[in-house]
């Protein structure tokens, strides 16, 4: 047995001196040449030279000129550049190689999309697959990569829900699939490793500030370091995903090493940025003159002692725009990125650092900031047969905002009192104004480090196997804290640090993925085949604690937990989730012209009771490409792509919450006589079950002019008949919803449409244009017993889901001054039964138009943004009209007595209850459902390239950016996009340098 | 060839056996621990501590969540500025402004909190009945009746509040939600009966011990007070005026002749009182009405009732208290002295004390024919807080006399003087003359447009609304 061994270590040994030997013995030879490009031929500096197979890399100077040692029998040379096709070249015994290079044209042949378990050239694939790439994305001042995506993809509708920091984004990838507000999250992978699609937020600290309290969790990626983003929509696309597909499939590639010379690249952002203001509100004048109006209706001679506003208190000389005061506060914001990339022809690495910090508009100091590190290498085995690309992410986000958002306080009376006082202290007014900055005391902090980490290896066992694994580890530590310390009050009130609390949240999510796979591929003829085996393990820990703490010795301990007399355990939650899969596809190619894909997967959810936990899903998607017909071919030179496609499968959703199945009560942390509170968790249904969604779609795809013209056409329709969902019920059952699988059948259709031209493509000028389209539609098919359900009133069959049922507004009473509305059931009096008409809201249609210019050294691009959609007005949001609470101008058109045919009802001061009465259902009609459609410049960018001797500095490219310059819109509200009173998007001006060394 | 077929067979049951393996770990796979903050259902109610866990959570809530609350958002605070002993001084649309207005509507908030909270209690309190009903052979006798005891008490008191505000409700008894998501609206008359067949049940479960050292928890004083009450309200005076006499008799029980020592925990006339959050916490009524700055922000007592107290009424020098500067006086109930932490609680929040037991039984009495009986059930009321007895008054005089006895002892809690004026058809009367926009249909709550909406057999909505 030793012997054995130690014959094992000489061979060894041997093997490595011949390895060494012939590195020695090798012969080297030294090429020279010269690079140029154009019909001048100038020369091109900064070219990467290397031999194939070989570690030797060079790179051409100012001059063009390289010098490359060559080793081995008749070796080739790559000539690459970012900007110019590579080229390869056979040396033949050659020692001098001159070379001219031609421009990059991008053309839909070379694009690959990343399908998550395969990648597949665009021109082939059978799935609907969306993609922005790096050039798109990047170098934006935005922090999330989904600002930057927005309006940029087809079926893929992006939604920022407000402008804090930090916040949260919806995205909805072919409309609403579910009736659940958080079933429509799509899966979210990053180079492998699904990331936790939902909030990590705990809402009870966060939904002050954040609307719906929501982070996402894609803030923790630096967009700069993000190389191409695909969205997965149909079934032959989202089948391998399985269960989690349904909502469609986010993939997140972040940028990797490549071959060539090492080199550092450099970015920063400065950017200066102030909300968007689209309504105006009334001024002191007019506001008062609402006020003695509201009170004259309500015959009302005495202003009462707390209505200070108009009783003389207050100073009515003053008129302050709230709007500007509270949320219009220009701040800056800037990033910071370093990236060090390169690698030989066996190991590339990457390595990213990054740092942000997002002021507010809210002022005061509140910001967000991000900074983080990632490091990817790939490594190939000398024989190219092993790969392995493991990644690193590591994130910390810190998130410093007030506890409230002062949005609302723009409805403060425009004769309020000054905010500071002379000495600059907070002013109460003699404790006749509740100053809204006091609520700046009041905190949210969140501190968020995120690690992301995976391995991607592959082994090709044969020239037809290969094996692949993906592997990956992610954690979340999340420190959520709210303060509320005395400070927050009215001092007069004489609340000391007894009544001061902290309440924290630390949540620390925890998850590995393994998915080990198995790939085949053979090629006869023109046929070729491809299939692959594969499955997932995958496994989730969330734990949630959350704390209370109150009743402090100082405000200055309020940090720390321990120096508070109460202290509480209000939330220890530890929940498991796992989940795996088993899967496949094969796919099958007839020399490129028609191409047959089928795709399967069995998963199994711990979310479900123990007899429902599997599920199989599956697709079939073909693709014909029409335009390699020779007689397409021969007669259609103006064609040069068509392809049809379509598929058909199913997908599902297992996004219902954990546990959702058990039986069980639930620990409180409140104490009564002594007892620790349990309460009953949930209604007990054990027998829901996955939820599946039939996905149909067709797709025309055609090219032009040597594909100068793009356009892609699809029709989609996505059915669901069991779909999960949280069924409301009356109260008297004594929980709000059920879980269960709905019974009715629900669709979802739509089009798209993506079109790019490439308008002039010269040697110096050139000029694209893109634009994308989606009409998205939803119905409800079929639902029995609708009427006797608790979706009576939210839902009709044959209507779509988009709909509310409310009271048929009329206008003023010119006699009466109060808003009237129809007897729709013409029983002679209003009431709820009367709220009957049905109207659409949401979403119409939307899209994007951009267009990128370029002129030697000067590129110009720009992104718009449109969408069609209704949804609820300002005034859905408002109190009554003539409380204490100031109005935007457009509601100064109310009824008097000289005013008959106003738009508005006569003010009342809340105790006229046919007024109130009036404005609540005025609030529930279908007056305040009005369009809310705009068109955004959501990005626009000058940029201007320097040129330079590339001596030190190979690129400096100095860009100018606007977000969000100009919104057209009829919305007269704080934001379209952000509706409600909740911060509205900001308008940036940025200014960014990219150096590269 | 031989070699050949025993390499595939070989190959294939490899291969079978991977795949079954596979899916067996599968399966095992996706077993997951239970998470840490829940229990199975079947384990609660076969432990004596975890069945008293449930109910406390009942209690908990009660005091916090439900109508009951001491808070701006409980029956007290809503009800007072519905009537005339409380006026709301916010300039914010507060939901007890909107009660102080009259312009309640089917979709203000608390009308909506009030019944959601109250069910949600009687689906926890349904869930123990049911599963110490299956879980009898698991618990002793006295658990199971105590628990037992306490839980048809608490449902019948959450529907009488229901049906006192709201009219017409549905009585819940079961946790099926198939059967109560379609429930509908049963008559008063109804739901009474069901309320006192639920009495009568904790009335027989329960003793007179309370479980603990505090009068925090139902016992059965508690149970016959409710019982009076329920009879006084459907006028069965016989039987009122018997109940309310069990707990008179009830040496536990006296009224505090110091009455600034009735609302103290260790007072000696409460009969149910809420234990607070925690040690140091009092009550949520002094939190929200004591106000020591000026212009107050929420409600104050209306000048209405301050001005119908009779000269030398200790309750108002005692119960009430004025805050005054050089322009504005304002006072605010001061039954609760306490409106911040103390070293320990001072003072627990009464739900029932035996004060009530003598007003109902003066009215019963009188209403009984028995007027002399009555008029000394008020004077021993009286003669506490200063006041000299009523002479010889006729029934009419002392049903008149009842009224503001009531009115002056109940104030700020729980609702009485809006129960009372109702149940005496006296809203519709002397609630214009004191806001001019009453109307007869305002003596009954709106039920919340959600519900309606989620369950259509609720219709039709209350007049009116």
């Amino acid at each position: 047995m030793k012997k054995s061994y130690s014959n094992i270590g000489s061979i060894g040994l041997v093997l490595m001196f011949a390895v060494i030997c012939g590195n020695i013995k090798a012969q080297t030879k030294t090429v020279t040449g010269t690079v140029t490009v154009g019909e001048n031929q100038s020369p091109l500096s900064g070219v990467v030279v290397s031999q194939e197979g070989s570690d030797q890399v060079t790179l051409t100077n100012s001059k063009g000129i390289y010098q490359l040692e060559i080793t081995g029998e008749n070796p080739s040379i790559i000539f690459r550049h970012p900007e110019y096709a590579e080229k390869k070249i056979a040396l033949d015994g050659r020692t001098i190689v001159n070379l001219k290079l031609d421009r990059k044209e991008q053309s839909i042949e070379e694009v690959v999309v990343n399908a998550g378990y395969y990648k597949v050239r665009d021109k082939e694939r059978t799935g609907s697959i969306v993609r922005v790439s790096a050039k798109e994305i990047e170098n934006q001042p935005v922090t999330n990569v989904l600002s930057s995506a927005q309006g940029r993809m087809s079926g893929v509708s992006i939604t920022q829900n407000s402008g804090t920091a930090g916040g949260g984004f919806d995205i909805q990838i072919r409309g609403k699939n579910s009736l659940r507000f958080d079933g429509n999250y799509p899966l979210v992978i990053v180079d492998g490793v699904p990331l936790n699609a939902q909030s990590n937020s705990l809402s009870p600290l966060s939904n002050n500030i954040l609307s719906k309290g929501e982070s996402s969790p894609l803030n923790s990626i630096n967009p700069n370091d993000i190389e191409s983003m695909e969205v997965l929509k149909d079934a032959d696309a989202t089948a391998i995903y399985g269960s989690r597909g349904a909502n469609g499939v986010v993939i997140v590639t972040t940028k990797k090493g490549r071959k060539g010379k090492s080199s550092l690249e450099f970015n920063a952002i400065t950017s200066v940025s102030r909300t968007n203001k689209l309504v105006e509100m009334a001024d002191t004048e007019q506001y008062l003159q609402l006020r003695r109006d509201a009170y004259a209706n309500d015959g009302i001679t005495t202003y009462p002692v707390t209505a200070y506003d108009i009783n003389g208190k207050w100073d009515q000389s003053r008129n302050t725009d709230w709007y500007r005061e509270f949320i219009g506060k220009t701040f800056i914001s800037q990033q910071q990125q370093l990236a060090y990339s390169g690698g030989s022809e066996n190991v590339q690495y990457y390595l990213g650092l990054s740092n942000l910090e997002q002021g507010s508009a809210f002022g005061h100091g509140l910001k967000y900031k991000r900074s983080g590190f990632n490091f990817s290498t790939v490594i190939t085995s000398p024989d190219k047969k092993l790969k392995i690309s493991p990644t690193i992410f590591y994130t910390r986000e810190h998130n410093d905002q007030t506890d409230a958002d002062l949005t609302r306080q723009i409805l403060l009376a425009p004769d309020a009192p000054m905010l500071y006082q002379s000495d600059g202290s907070l002013n109460w007014e003699g404790n006749t104004f509740t100053n809204p900055l006091a609520k700046l005391e009041n905190k949210y902090l969140n501190d968020i480090r995120s690690l992301v980490t995976n391995v991607n290896a592959s082994y090709d066992i044969s020239e037809h196997w290969a094996l692949k694994l993906n592997a990956g580890y992610t954690q979340t530590q999340q420190n959520e804290a709210r303060i509320n310390p005395s400070s927050a009050f009215n001092p007069s009130l004489g609340y000391t640090s007894s009544i001061s609390a902290r309440y924290e949240g630390l949540v620390s999510k925890t998850s590995w993925i393994v998915e080990p796979q198995l790939h085949w591929n053979t090629k006869w003829n023109n046929h070729s085949l491809s299939a692959f085996l594969g499955s997932t393990f995958e496994d989730r820990k969330n734990d949630v604690v959350r704390l209370q703490a109150s009743d402090f010795t100082s405000n200055e301990f309020i940090d720390n937990l321990s120096n508070a007399k109460v202290q509480k355990i209000i939330e220890d939650t530890n929940i498991d989730y796992r989940y795996t899969a088993f899967f496949g596809r094969f796919n099958y190619n007839y020399s490129g012209k028609y191409i047959f894909n089928l795709t399967g997967r069995r998963d199994g959810s711990s979310r479900f009771g123990p007899d429902k936990r599997f599920a199989n899903f599956g697709a079939v998607g073909a693709a014909w490409l029409f335009s390699e017909e020779r007689l397409i071919k021969q007669n259609l030179k103006w064609l040069s792509f068509g392809k049809l496609r379509a598929s058909l499968g199913t997908s599902g959703s297992d996004l219902i919450g954990d546990y959702q199945y058990l039986n069980t009560y639930t620990t409180t942390s409140q104490a009564y006589d002594g007892t620790i509170g349990i309460y009953p968790s949930r209604l007990f249904n054990p027998d829901f079950s996955w939820e599946k969604t039939t996905k149909l779609e067709y797709a025309l795809e055609l090219g032009f002019l040597k594909d100068r013209i793009n356009l892609s056409v699809s029709w989609f329709r996505n059915r669901s008949s069991n779909q999960l969902v949280g069924i409301p019920l009356p109260a008297t059952t004594g929980f709000a919803t059920i879980q269960s699988n709905f019974s009715a059948k629900v669709q979802n259709s739509g089009t798209e449409a993506d079109l790019s031209i490439l308008i002039i493509r010269g040697q110096n000028v050139k000029w694209k244009m893109t634009g994308n389209w989606t009409l998205p539609k939803s119905k409800l098919l079929e639902y029995d017993n609708l009427q006797s359900s608790s979706y009576s009133s939210t839902y009709e069959v044959g209507r779509s889901l988009n709909i509310k049922k409310v009271y048929e507004f009329k206008g003023v009473n010119p006699t009466t001054g109060l808003f009237e509305f129809s007897d729709l059931n013409g029983d002679g009096k209003i009431d709820s039964n009367d709220r009957t008409k049905v109207v659409d809201i949401g979403v119409k249609y939307f899209g994007g138009i951009g267009s990128q210019v370029s002129y030697k050294n000067w590129s110009l691009d720009f992104l718009f943004q449109f969408v069609k959609q209704r949804q609820f007005n300002l005034d859905y949001s408002l109190p009554l009209l003539g409380s204490m609470s100031n109005v935007p101008t457009y509601m100064l058109d109310y009824w008097t007595p000289e005013n008959p045919d106003a738009s508005f009802q006569r003010p009342s001061t809340g105790s006229n209850t046919s007024a109130s009465r009036a404005f609540a259902q005025y609030q529930a009609s279908d007056a305040v459902i009005v369009d809310v459609s705009f068109i955004r410049l959501n990005n626009i960018q000058i940029g201007y390239k320097v040129p330079l001797s590339g001596k030190w500095v190979n690129d400096l490219t100095l860009q100018l950016h606007a977000q969000n310059l100009v919104t057209l819109t009829k919305y007269k509200g704080i934001d379209p996009e952000v509706q409600g009173l909740f911060l509205p998007l900001a308008k940036t001006f940025a200014f960014s340098a990219n150096i590269k060394f | 060839m031989r070699n050949s077929y025993h390499s595939k067979k070989f190959f294939l049951t490899s291969i079978i056996l991977f795949c079954s393996f596979y899916l067996i770990s599968c399966e095992k796979f996706l077993e997951v621990d239970d998470p840490n903050n829940q229990i199975s259902q079947s384990m609660v109610f076969k432990d004596k501590g975890l069945a008293y866990a449930a109910l406390s959570d009942v209690y908990s809530n009660l005091r916090a969540n439900t109508l009951l609350n001491g808070s701006l958002y409980g029956v007290g605070t809503l009800m007072g500025c519905y009537t005339d002993e409380l006026s709301s001084v916010s300039n914010q649309s507060l939901d007890f402004k909107s009660f102080f207005d009259l312009s309640v509507q089917q979709n203000t908030t608390v009308v909506n909190t009030i019944w959601v909270n109250a069910y949600k209690q009687i689906y926890a309190v349904n869930n123990i009945i049911e599963g110490v009903g299956k879980s009898t052979a698991y618990l002793d006798q006295q658990t199971v009746d105590q628990v037992l005891g306490e839980a048809y008490f608490l449902r019948g008191f959450l529907h009488f509040y229901l049906v006192n505000l709201y009219g017409d409700v549905p009585y819940i008894t079961t946790t099926d939600y198939l059967q109560n998501q379609s429930v509908s609206r049963q008559s008063v008359d109804n739901v009474y009966v069901h309320i006192e067949e639920d009495y009568q049940k904790a009335d027989q479960y329960l003793t007179d011990q309370y479980p603990t050292a505090n009068r925090t928890r139902i016992n059965r004083s508690g149970v016959r007070l409710a019982l009076a009450r329920l009879y006084l309200y459907k006028q069965e005076w016989a039987k009122a005026e018997i109940m309310a006499d069990l707990i008179i008799q009830n040496p536990l029980y006296t009224m505090e002749q110091d009455i600034s020592k009735t609302f103290l925990k260790d007072s000696k006339s409460a009969i149910w009182q809420f234990m607070p959050l925690e040690a140091g916490v009092n009550t949520l009524e002094g939190q929200y009405y004591i106000f020591s700055t000026l212009p107050p922000q929420n409600v104050v007592l209306s000048q209405n009732l301050l001005d119908s107290f009779e000269p030398g009424d200790q309750r108002k020098q005692k119960w009430t208290k004025a805050l005054s500067n050089a322009t504005m006086s304002y006072s605010y109930p001061y039954k609760y002295t306490q409106n911040n932490k103390t070293s320990s609680s001072l003072e627990f929040s009464v739900v029932l004390r035996v004060e009530e037991a003598y007003l109902i039984s003066a009215e019963a009495e009188n209403e009984l024919g028995n007027i002399q009986t009555a008029i000394n059930r008020l004077n021993q009321l009286r003669q506490r807080v200063g006041l000299a007895g009523l002479g010889s008054l006729n029934q009419q005089q002392v049903r008149t006399a009842v009224m503001d006895e009531r009115r002056h002892e109940l104030f700020t809690e729980f609702g009485h003087r809006f129960f009372d004026l109702k149940r005496k058809g006296l809203l519709n009367t002397y609630m214009p003359t004191f806001k001019s926009s009453w109307k007869n249909h305002m003596s009954l709550l709106p039920l919340p447009e959600n519900e309606l909406i989620a369950n259509p057999s609720l219709k039709p909505q209350n007049d009116g609304y």
